[in-house]
């Protein structure tokens, strides 16, 4: 087990540092950040002056040596634009963008489980197949589609909920449902299939076969075989749920790190772009790393294949 | 108990039925917490689609126009500027008196127990720091701000704690023009020294009738009214600037009453509004021209006749009434009515349109059909990326090859760039303020060799427009300038923008007609909020 753990473990590391040398190279190929900060442009003393500042006149391989010697010292840089710590910058808008994921996963699960029990169980009814085509809408139409109708019908024509901020849990409701529409369509798809697959299992037909009541056959014996495979894209829905929120925070004027990320990313902010997606690297490989190891506690099999 | 003779044999509710139990929770908790607050009576809430143009702070040395959103409410100048006034006029503010007392030196008398937002009492001390620290470039940041306005500015002396003079390097017309603009305020040096530049620029003391209570970059900006403020106090109690990028977002905002005023509103996205109770509409025709700055040192576009032809078969009529709906502006010139007389000039027209004249001038311009790239910012400019097709399909028709280019940024470097897009807004009612803070020998377009006019004229009539302290005679000269400008053609203006201000009925607020676009004027007798 530690052999594999350890094993596990090493990949991970190796896959966040791959992202950092990918992450760092594609920064400097977007130009020099002087550029934007600058519009107007410096006279060639200045932006040599500040090139040596931000320690962006060295070769690449030697910027790369010190920002990693930084990192290991924890120190994960200053932003180019607003001259702060970038890990303070995360650190004061990461809540937001916290609550929002959280809200939003809380959601698609707990909505998204019984979706997809209601397409399996009814699924030649017309309750069966209106779930599923809400979910196929979810699943296939656009975050900002989404979130534009939602502000357009529930803010500008209705009044009933706001479209921007994050004061009151109103504001919760129109950007959870748009960031849950696609984690929600795909767990009922999942559980669906899933349900539908064990259903058609023997084993099913031996508990009914025992004289057990539906709903124990349904909750008890389906449901709970039917959810492994749920369970591992949960994990998978993280990195979908930072993604998306990115796109979010931006319509609904949500102050979450998306914004902040796509501030970096416009404006050159290569300390604070470097952080987010090693952060958020760091996340999805945890989160898999996790999920490897819970895959082993629940089927030994796959230890010994490892 | 369950009655099973008069309700028969109880039944388990069926599987999905109690699936759905956790979903009823939790809209249920959803549904418990309802509660929106309203804005109080004198609390101002504001929409805004820009907040930082990538330049983050509130200092008063910003040129952006997102600052310039902002900054008004925050800093105080030594010359108030009236906002509205035909002819200008100027008011004391920070300094109570001035005079020339050489031709390049300017004398002011401070005003006495001005407070600072941090307490502190402002002096000569503060001037001279504030102002020093710019006109001696001190900082890369200052760069953009000397260059734009105050580059004739040597230095401010301290005469005594009360007293100073400013030194200009040459005689300066437009001194108390350039000594009212925003970014000449005056900071406090004790707060500056105390916290460093960094910091102040985000959390920035001034001495304007609002402070800064809190600054989210990206994201918020909460001010007070500053109760210690040497003027008549600020009519609102406190102004919220919020940062709403999305329109539709900022629309809806607005008629939901989660903010009382937006704008950047381009024409086609005022129809949701014209209906709506209480929300009102204000149009403006910016005193801004949007710009295709032509390289005149490239080997394809520096031939002038290529350059006339482009400028020539611009159809400004038909941009503006296909993509404004009409309700932007076609030039006749570079300049604005906001200049007021004597110095605007309504019957000088050096923009023309004539596509006949254009094709002759490619043939005789000897044009090989070399690519002419129009590089563009697909998203900075309102209808930006439908112009440049819009001119590419014209110039096609002239005969001139042309490619589109659409980039996020130019590059430092613009030697490679044949034509990009800009704007040249009226950052002060004088024609200098549009063309001196774009066209000079400081200005980027000069420094980067992108724009040379060739005609040994130009210097000396540009010298007599800027300088000259005969109004007269920089009126003339500044129409031999713009005659001279239309032959270079290094610069091909498209039109005025138009864009609405949108905001709560009860509010009554003009558009400033004395300051650079997209100033908010929030000060007293600028605003009235509610009855």
């Amino acid at each position: 087990m530690i052999k594999f753990i350890g094993w596990r473990f090493g990949r991970a590391f190796f896959t966040v540092f791959a992202v950092l040398v990918a992450v760092f190279l594609a920064a400097r190929l977007t130009g020099n950040p002087l550029e934007v900060m600058y519009p107007e442009g410096l006279t060639p003393d200045q932006e040599k002056s500040l090139l040596q500042q931000y320690g962006l006149d060295k070769p690449v391989y030697v910027q790369f040596g010190i920002y990693v010697r930084d990192l290991s010292q924890g120190n994960f840089g200053i932003s180019l634009r607003e001259k702060r710590p970038v890990a303070d910058m995360y650190a004061e808008d990461i809540g937001a963008t916290l609550k929002l994921a959280g809200c939003a996963f809380l959601v698609s699960v707990v909505f998204g489980i019984p979706m997809g029990m209601i397409g399996a169980l009814k699924r030649r009814t017309g309750i069966g197949r209106l779930v599923m085509s809400v979910a196929f809408l979810g699943y296939a139409v656009p975050h900002f589609i989404i979130a534009l109708s939602l502000i357009l019908i529930f803010g500008f024509y209705l009044h009933w909920l706001p479209s921007t901020g994050n004061e009151t849990i109103w504001h919760f409701i129109l950007p959870t449902v748009t960031l849950a529409a696609h984690r929600f369509a795909s767990i009922a798809r999942h559980t669906r299939s899933s349900l539908l697959d064990v259903l058609s299992q023997d084993f099913m037909r031996t508990a009914r076969a025992k004289g057990l009541e539906e709903r124990v056959v349904i909750f008890k014996h389906a449901l709970r075989n039917s959810l492994i495979p749920v369970v591992t894209i949960l994990g998978l829905q993280i990195a979908g749920l930072i993604n998306g929120s990115i796109i979010v925070e931006t319509v609904f004027a949500w102050p979450g790190i998306g914004r902040l990320f796509v501030g970096a990313v416009l404006k050159r902010d290569f300390p604070v772009l470097q952080f987010g997606v090693i952060c958020f690297a760091a996340i999805v490989v945890l989160v898999n790393f996790l999920v490897d190891i819970l895959y082993v506690i629940i089927d030994p099999r796959i230890r010994t294949e490892a | 108990m369950w009655n099973k003779k008069l309700f028969g044999k109880r039944t388990k509710p069926p599987g999905y039925l109690l699936s759905m139990v956790p979903m009823l929770v939790v809209l249920g908790m959803v549904f418990a917490l309802f509660g929106t607050p309203l804005a109080q009576a004198k609390e101002l809430r504001v929409g805004l689609q820009s907040f930082d143009d990538g330049d983050p702070g509130l200092d008063s040395y910003h040129t952006t126009n997102a600052a310039a959103q902002m900054t008004n409410c925050i800093h105080e100048t030594l010359i108030e500027r009236d906002a509205y006034s035909k002819p200008l006029k100027f008011k004391p503010a920070l300094a109570t008196s001035w005079k020339m007392i050489q031709p390049t030196v300017m004398e002011l008398k401070l005003r006495k127990g001005v407070k600072f937002h941090d307490g502190t009492t402002m002096n000569a001390d503060d001037v001279a720091f504030s102002l020093n620290r710019i006109w001696q470039r001190t900082r890369p940041q200052f760069e953009a701000v000397q260059g734009r306005f105050f580059y004739n500015f040597d230095r401010v002396e301290v005469v005594d704690p009360l007293t100073v003079r400013i030194h200009t390097k040459r005689p300066e017309p437009l001194i108390e023009i350039l000594l009212s603009d925003r970014c000449a305020s005056i900071i406090s040096k004790e707060y500056q020294d105390k916290v460093g530049f960094e910091k102040a620029d985000l959390a920035p003391v001034g001495a304007g009738p609002y402070k800064v209570v809190s600054f989210k970059a990206r994201q918020q900006l909460v001010l007070e009214r500053f109760n210690d403020y040497w003027g008549e106090k600020a009519p609102l109690d406190k102004i919220t600037f919020t940062h709403i990028p999305e329109i539709s977002s900022r629309i809806t905002a607005l008629v939901n009453g989660e903010v009382d005023f937006i704008f950047n509103l381009p024409p086609d996205q005022e129809g949701p509004l014209h209906n709506q109770k209480n929300v009102k509409l204000l149009g403006v025709v910016w005193p801004m021209f949007h710009v295709y700055a032509v390289n005149m040192t490239n080997p394809v576009t520096g031939n002038k006749k290529l350059r006339q032809a482009m400028d020539l078969s611009v159809d400004r009529e038909l941009l503006v009434k296909s993509l404004w709906q009409g309700k932007g502006l076609v030039p006749k010139a570079h300049q604005f009515k906001e200049y007021g007389e004597p110095l605007y000039m309504p019957e000088l027209v050096t923009v023309k349109y004539d596509p006949e004249k254009a094709k002759r001038l490619v043939k005789e311009s000897g044009y090989n059909g070399d690519p002419v790239v129009l590089t563009f910012l697909p998203h900075y400019y309102t209808y930006g990326n439908l112009a440049a097709q819009a001119i590419a399909e014209m110039w096609q028709k002239a005969g001139i090859n042309v490619k589109l280019q659409s980039i996020d940024s130019y590059p430092s470097d613009l030697k490679n760039i044949m034509i990009r897009i800009w704007s040249n807004p009226m950052y002060y009612p004088d024609p200098m303020g549009a063309f001196d803070t774009h066209w000079s020998n400081d200005g980027w377009p000069y420094r980067k060799k992108f724009f040379k006019p060739e005609n040994p004229k130009w210097n000396e009539f540009y010298e007599k427009a800027r300088f000259s302290t005969n109004v007269k005679e920089r009126r003339q000269a500044y129409a031999e300038l713009l005659k001279i400008g239309e032959d270079e053609a290094g610069y091909i203006l498209l039109y005025q923008p138009y864009e609405s201000f949108a905001m709560r009925s009860d509010i009554e607020w003009k558009v400033p007609t004395n300051m650079r676009p997209y100033t908010l004027t929030f000060r007293a007798g600028q605003i009235k909020v509610g009855k």
